[in-house]
């Protein structure tokens, strides 16, 4: 079909694409330098920033904790908000919307006004600085997404697949496990990967919710980078690119990101 | 000079051949519709003809201009959609107003053309409204509309009534040749529907796998197709296999299973000689008691008839094949199942061709 | 015919809204009732209902500059990811298959990687000896470098960046749902390509341009990552008052209504958006 010139559009495209990733690949080259300081390596590449992470276990640790936290935290959000879209897609009842909104709201509220409310309000039932807390926090803020894709996919549905099933005598468990359940199956999977991510990145509730005690990996970055502006930073935020690049491709070869995707 | 003229155009997407070296002649004012199933490169012609697709030989002709390598905004043809395609986000008058705008035609005149274009279609109180308030009926009249409104050199339809249901469908295929009619402008009609090509045109172009298999007036078309796909394609026609018998003139005779022999017209430009075909219309045989000497004559049983009111349905088989016939309902009364009846028609009701004879 | 409803719909409900109810709405209905609170730096929060913080922000030239401040960023950075954002998406719209899946892929892949992690990217990128720097001065644009880390300018395009994809998608959802037969139409009526875009294509596509928009601003409203740490407290935002009032100030009666406020405003541009959705012209235009 024609339509505005393609070969500009070609140009600016590649031009976009190179704005999009420059900060990311700027971190990851970065983290390469044999400097002591934020410098893009020129002469020679270096691992010298990622050994360097191996003396800074507290790095380690938030780690561990942000791996905890969005685990803990996806499938609570992935249980929760699918039964929620289930209940919203199928179900008639006068307002249906106003739940609806209201369970995407957290979506709608700036995160620090729901860091703030969870602070005040952990802080008065105890929980200000707890690990309960920050998953509780986390819980809040993923459960949007899962919603959003599993209604997406339940939407999508074609109710008379049930229908021929019931018609073939599965009773109501059986035709939401044998085929309701897994055909939403990708919708549920990518509202997980979506919950998780969210969750490993969350930074601003985490920073009101969380405690001395109890700082993930994106908190120790950001008070890094506040206080200190050293490549460590870029060696760990590289590292974790990589693990998270590692994760898609094995997804991809095992599962098929497609099969994952809904694509079929 | 004809006012399009289409010189062997092909086209090609990836390893099929859409359209296939089609020429075709069409005079200022003529009514002429492209005919085939889907498939055929109906479709794929029209997009040529208005300048979306690009052919990959040959040229087309707008009057006197070569057009083959102008884009369709250049070309001057006006297009009738088969969803309409009105600007949901215009008014009527705005969608009708938008190709006098693109031609600069002044202000002052566009309200004139437009209200007169919607005179012609007789939806004169729509101007303000937007298409989603319209019926299908009506917006396809608007899209009619703003297609004349230009004055294009050529109206080409895409299968313009299928999204209407059949009594709408009736009535705008009478309102749409007569506009044509008045205002004289050479016409592209695109269907599968043979009914409407038969009712519409002054010539229909038979298509089949890209190319144009036979061109003429609807009733040449009909009753003197030029291959079995034609024949097959309108209307349905009896197929009786045999082996030629013989020639003098115009006529031939075909020797049938069963031993009897069927006289018909020779298709032109074949030769009746070895295996071939005879094919004639329910409607031109006779369900009589004996045979008629002049006629052909079949004796056969009949093994069931459908009463329509109007007309019988039979189907009586015979030792030649079996045979499709249809009877004017004079009597009332239809022959009953299992009694035996001679079959009789005209043997200028028959067309053979030789049995390779596949366009 | 539909299928039966699911009984219990409510039940199912049940969880999600338990959760988010006790632990998202009471909370902030709490936290509604503290920005009516004092505060003493001596003896921390009075239980005592006074609107002083909101009078405050509201005559204080000081919080009303930061909140004209986080507007006027919000505004530039949502016009400049519609400058970019929309031939994104058009030109996404022209491709097909494989390296249309490519594109989306590039788009949306930043997003994956945290927007602190993003956000030290241009940190680094923009910084007095950075690569935007050292382009600027060997192209002799400027003598000395530009302070770009620490000022609005860096903020913008570190927000610019993060939200730019959500613009393109709703621009090119919108795009997607566009009739082709439109445009051929247009053409056939002797539009060219440029008048065909701007006549047909960009106005139907002006929902999804609207959408887009009113997301990218109330999400650069509420910002905190990207400003905190390209602006930090030499270029405070909104959400960055918030924090520092919370945190450092412990003032949390004022912070709490310094936070009300911004929500209001956002909210006030969603529920605008949404009128504007249901009672224009294009309500009628559009299903």
């Amino acid at each position: 079909m024609r339509g505005l010139p393609r070969q500009p559009l070609a140009i600016f495209n590649l031009l976009f694409i190179a704005f999009l990733l420059a900060p990311i690949v700027v971190v990851i080259l970065v983290a390469f330098t044999p400097e002591g300081w934020l410098k893009i390596p020129t002469t020679r590449f270096s691992l010298r920033w990622f050994y360097a992470i191996a003396k800074h276990p507290e790095f380690i640790a938030a780690f561990r904790l942000s791996l905890l936290i969005a685990a803990t935290a996806s499938v609570l959000a992935t249980a929760l908000g699918t039964l929620a879209a289930l209940g919203l897609i199928r179900s008639r009842f006068a307002g249906r919307d106003l739940v609806n909104s209201f369970l995407l709201s957290p979506l709608m509220v700036p995160t620090v006004v729901t860091g703030i409310s969870l602070l005040y309000f952990f802080s008065r039932v105890g929980l200000a600085s707890t690990l309960t807390g920050i998953i509780v926090g986390h819980v809040i803020v993923t459960i949007p997404y899962v919603i959003r894709t599993v209604s997406a996919s339940l939407a999508g549905f074609d109710q008379s697949l049930e229908r021929a099933a019931m018609n073939l005598g599965a009773n109501r468990p059986q035709t939401f496990f044998r085929i309701t359940l897994p055909l939403i199956a990708p919708g549920i999977t990518a509202g997980a990967i979506f919950a998780f991510i969210v969750s490993f990145d969350e930074l601003t509730v985490t920073l009101f919710v969380s405690g001395p005690k109890l700082a993930t990996l994106p908190i120790r970055i950001y008070n890094h980078i506040t206080y200190i502006t050293d490549p460590l930073v870029a060696a760990i935020s590289a590292a974790i690119v990589f693990m998270t690049l590692g994760a898609v491709l094995s997804l991809e070869r095992l599962v098929g990101l497609d099969r994952i995707m809904g694509s079929q | 000079m004809a006012k399009l003229e289409l010189e062997h155009i092909s086209k090609r997407f990836d390893a099929v051949l859409a359209v296939d070296r089609v020429s075709l002649s069409i005079q200022e004012g003529e009514f002429v519709s492209l005919l085939g199933p889907s498939g055929c490169g109906k479709t794929t012609t029209l997009g040529l003809i208005a300048g979306f697709l690009a052919p990959d030989g040959g040229c087309i002709r707008i009057g006197s201009r070569d057009v083959t390598a102008e884009p369709p905004y250049r070309r001057n043809t006006g297009m009738v959609f088969q969803n309409y395609a009105l600007f949901p986000h215009m008014t009527v008058a705005q969608n009708i107003a938008f190709g006098l705008r693109m031609r600069r035609v002044p202000k002052a005149d566009i309200r004139g053309k437009v209200h007169r274009a919607l005179d012609l279609v007789q939806l004169p109180h729509t101007a303000d409204r937007y298409p989603r308030q319209l019926s299908g009926g009506q917006q396809q009249r608007i899209a009619l509309a703003r297609a004349l409104v230009i004055e294009p050199a050529i109206l080409l339809l895409d299968e313009p009534l299928s999204n209407l249901d059949a009594k709408l469908r009736e009535e705008m295929r009478i309102e749409l040749r007569e506009i044509q009619r008045r205002v004289g402008i050479t016409t592209v009609f695109v269907t599968h529907d043979q009914t409407e090509a038969l009712a519409l045109s002054d010539r229909v172009a038979v298509m089949d796998h890209g190319a144009i298999v036979q061109v003429g007036s609807p009733d040449t078309i009909y009753e003197r197709p030029a291959t079995e796909f034609v024949a097959g394609f309108i209307g349905t026609t009896n197929r009786i296999e045999g082996e030629f018998a013989g020639a003098t003139g115009p006529y031939a005779t075909l020797k049938v299973p069963g031993g009897r022999e069927v006289r018909g017209l020779v298709t032109p430009g074949t030769r009746p000689a070895g295996a071939g075909l005879a094919l004639v219309r329910p409607e031109k045989i006779a369900l009589t008691a004996e045979a008629h000497p002049d006629r052909n004559a079949l004796p056969g049983t009949v093994e069931h008839s459908v009463y329509l009111g109007m007309v019988i349905h039979y189907v009586v088989v015979t030792d030649a094949g079996r045979f499709t016939v249809v009877s004017q309902n004079v009597s009332g009364a239809a022959h009953a199942p299992g009694s035996g009846v001679v079959l009789s028609w005209d043997r200028d009701h028959t067309l053979l061709l030789p049995a390779e004879s596949r366009s | 015919m539909k299928a039966r409803e699911w009984p219990g719909g409510l039940l199912l409900l049940g969880p999600a809204c338990l959760w988010l109810g006790a632990f998202f709405l009471i909370p902030l209905v709490l936290m509604l009732r503290l920005s009516f609170y004092a505060f003493l730096p001596t003896g921390g929060i009075q239980e005592a209902l006074q609107v002083a913080n909101y009078v405050k922000v509201f005559t204080d030239s000081y919080y009303l500059g930061i909140f004209l401040r986080t507007i006027r960023i919000s505004l530039l950075v949502t016009l400049f990811a519609l400058l970019l954002g929309y031939p994104e998406a058009y030109y996404l719209t022209g491709l097909r298959g494989r390296a249309k899946a490519l594109v989306l892929i590039a788009v949306l892949s930043p997003l994956i990687v945290s927007a602190v992690t993003r956000t030290f990217g241009w940190f680094i990128l923009l910084a007095n000896n950075g690569l935007v720097n050292n382009l600027i001065l060997a192209l002799g644009l400027s003598d000395t470098p530009v302070k770009l880390i620490y000022s609005e300018t860096g903020i913008v395009i570190g927000l610019t960046h993060v939200l730019v994809p959500f613009m393109v998608l709703s621009i090119y959802a919108a795009l997607q749902r566009r009739d082709p037969s439109l445009v051929r139409a247009a053409e056939t009526l002797g539009a060219s390509p440029v008048r065909t875009f701007l006549e047909v294509t960009l106005p139907l596509s002006l929902p999804g341009i609207v959408a887009g928009s009113v997301l990218v601003f109330t999400l650069a409203m509420s910002a905190f990552v990207t400003p905190a740490i390209l602006g930090g407290t030499r270029v405070r935002v909104v959400a960055y008052l918030v924090y520092e009032e919370f945190l450092l100030s412990l003032n949390w009666p004022f912070g709490a209504a310094l936070a009300l406020i911004l929500v209001l405003f956002t909210m006030t541009v969603v529920v605008g958006y949404h009128r504007w959705l249901e009672r224009g012209r294009w309500g009628e235009v559009f299903r």
